[in-house]
């Protein structure tokens, strides 16, 4: 099933090593680029949660980023308001993420991809109705402000430490991500978005995985909802309400189905902003035109044009080994 | 004895009866086929039985009786597989991967690779493509590799519906041939065929299907002979 693992081996290796040492070469007192990182660790745990939903079993989602506030929001409420520390806090929310999840998946069981689409949009405009209304338990419009940083006995994490934190858990769902999906429940995902009726016919219970992998994927949002918490230390709705397309565009602009395309989508993605603080109000627009562009020329997304390509450079290497 | 035997089988789409009162008999080791025109309900009747749909009335199998509310994938344990209509085959999985979906259902510790080598001595077009995307394939090679992957569920009945779908006639002889070579080893089928005349031959007992009803029954040289299928079935 995985092929060059020694090459695929070397560049996760020096990926994690490159994430590693960021924060020493930016310098660990730069709160602006210590950002930008912990924002690529949340963006990538949302994109391999959405990966796993879209890319592997085909179920379109346009409400991710409402499982992502009501991770953050319950992380935010149990700790602030209930003043729970903060590893019940994020099991609390991953649970509540995880219930929701299940519930949109109940949804999935009956619909078929368009529909399931707009029932997401639909639960992402209600969450963010709900938060913005319920003021006396989120803030309201003006948001939750005065989240704790992380502090562990006495020790109040530097926003580099964070970042430790936030790669640390990405790259454990990552592990998660890869172990589920080269098991065979990650195939019986797969066999459920190419061939449906033949998955069923092989014994896959195809409503059971549709369900299990909504609750996975809002867990995963819920995670990454925790992260952007701990690292802004503040929540509004409409951040998440945006967040839904950007997501899937980074999902879609990497690759979706494949490990590496989320990752390589966040990175792309979520540098333009940055790139592009000059034009901040053409930002949608461009986003825009990337989605277009990838999809004409890419459909499998960049990871699957470089992949391609590289296959293509290869078997021209063969050709030119057999023809003097 | 009887492998199936299926009692009054209603089954709709919303308000749109599809089965009126479906009566049939599996007699083990037999091949049954089951012909009828478009829309007389014979794709729903393998729904059915594979528990795709919901049913009311009695499927017996083995002597059990199976309510509409046991899932697909005990069925599929019980050894009742379908081979859908139009292969379905998961097109970017390798051929050997969609091979191994077939034994989904089997418990772990059980040996897949001397099942795969009998298939592949079945088969030796998908041995020689084993590693190749099962969507690259052709489509008679895309037919035995759905048949392949059936065989991996270990099937006591196999349901093929319309295997003869888009085929070179060529094809579809060694298709039938194989359905043959299969039923000799144990395995009873029931096959849903547009291509009647094919069908009756490899058959041995034979329903005709109308408006969601079994209009005609019988050994199926007999059918074969009957004038009113002819006229309807057989081209004359």
């Amino acid at each position: 099933m995985h092929k060059t693992k020694r090459e695929t081996k070397i560049v996760i290796f020096v990926m994690v090593f490159i994430a590693a040492v960021m924060p020493f070469i930016l310098g660990t007192k730069n709160n602006y680029f210590i950002n930008i990182l912990i924002s690529y660790c949340y963006y990538g745990i949302m994109a391999m949660s959405l990966n796993l939903l879209v890319g592997y079993t085909g179920q379109i989602s346009l409400g991710h980023g409402a499982f992502m506030a009501i991770g953050g929001y319950t992380y935010a409420i149990l700790t602030k308001t209930l003043g729970w520390h903060f590893l019940p806090a994020i099991f609390g929310s991953l649970v509540l993420t995880f219930l929701l999840g299940l519930l949109i998946g109940l949804a999935s069981c009956k619909l078929h991809a368009i529909f399931l689409a707009m029932t997401t949009l639909g639960f992402s405009k209600v969450v963010s109705l709900i938060i913005i209304n319920e003021g006396w338990l989120t803030g309201g419009a003006n948001g939750f402000v005065g989240i704790k940083k992380l502090t562990v006995f006495g020790h109040r994490f530097m926003n580099y430490q964070l970042y430790f934190v936030a790669l640390a858990l990405t790259l454990m769902v990552a592990l998660i991500c890869y172990r589920l999906i080269y098991s065979k429940t990650g195939r019986a995902f797969q066999a459920i978005r190419t061939a449906p009726i033949a998955a069923a016919s092989m014994g896959i219970n195809v409503n059971g995985y549709k369900f299990l992998v909504c609750g996975i994927s809002a867990a995963m949002a819920g995670l990454a909802g925790c992260i952007y918490a701990l690292n802004i230390n503040y929540l509004s709705a409409d951040i998440f309400d945006k967040s839904s397309i950007l997501l899937l565009t980074m999902t879609v602009v990497g690759g979706m189905g494949s490990l590496f395309g989320p990752i390589i989508g966040t990175l792309v993605i979520g540098t333009l902003p940055e790139l592009l603080r000059p034009f901040a109000e053409y930002l949608d627009g461009i986003y825009g035109v990337v989605i277009i562009l990838v999809v004409l020329f890419m459909p499998h997304g960049i990871y699957g044009g470089m992949k391609s390509l590289i296959d293509r450079k290869r078997k021209s290497d063969i050709l030119s080994e057999v023809t003097p | 004895m009887s492998i199936l035997k299926i009692e009054g089988l209603h089954a709709a789409y919303g308000s749109t009866k599809v089965l009126n009162g479906i009566d049939l008999d599996i007699a083990e080791g037999q091949i049954i086929t089951i012909v009828g025109s478009n829309g007389a309900g014979k794709t729903t009747l393998l729904s059915c039985i594979s528990g795709l749909i919901p049913y009311t009335g009695s499927i017996t199998f083995r002597g059990e009786s199976i309510s509409s509310n046991v899932g697909s994938d005990e069925r599929v344990k019980r050894g009742i597989i379908q081979v859908p209509e139009g292969r379905q085959v998961f097109a970017e999985f390798s051929v050997l991967n969609n091979l191994k979906m077939g034994a989904y259902t089997l418990p772990r510790n059980e040996k897949i690779a001397p099942m795969l080598e009998e298939i592949y001595k079945l088969f030796p077009r998908l041995n020689e493509r084993k590693n190749q995307k099962a969507g690259s394939l052709s489509g008679g090679e895309q037919q035995m590799l759905a048949l392949g992957r059936a065989l991996l569920s270990k099937p006591q009945l196999l349901m093929l519906d319309e295997p003869s779908m888009g085929l070179a006639p060529v094809v579809v002889i060694d298709i039938f041939k194989t359905i043959r070579k299969l039923n000799e080893r144990g395995i009873s089928i029931l096959l849903v065929e547009q291509n009647a005349k094919l069908a009756l031959k490899v058959a041995d007992y034979a329903y005709v299907m109308e408006n969601g009803r079994i209009s005609l029954s019988g050994v199926a040289s007999e059918i074969a002979e009957d004038e009113k299928v002819r006229a309807a079935y057989l081209g004359g």
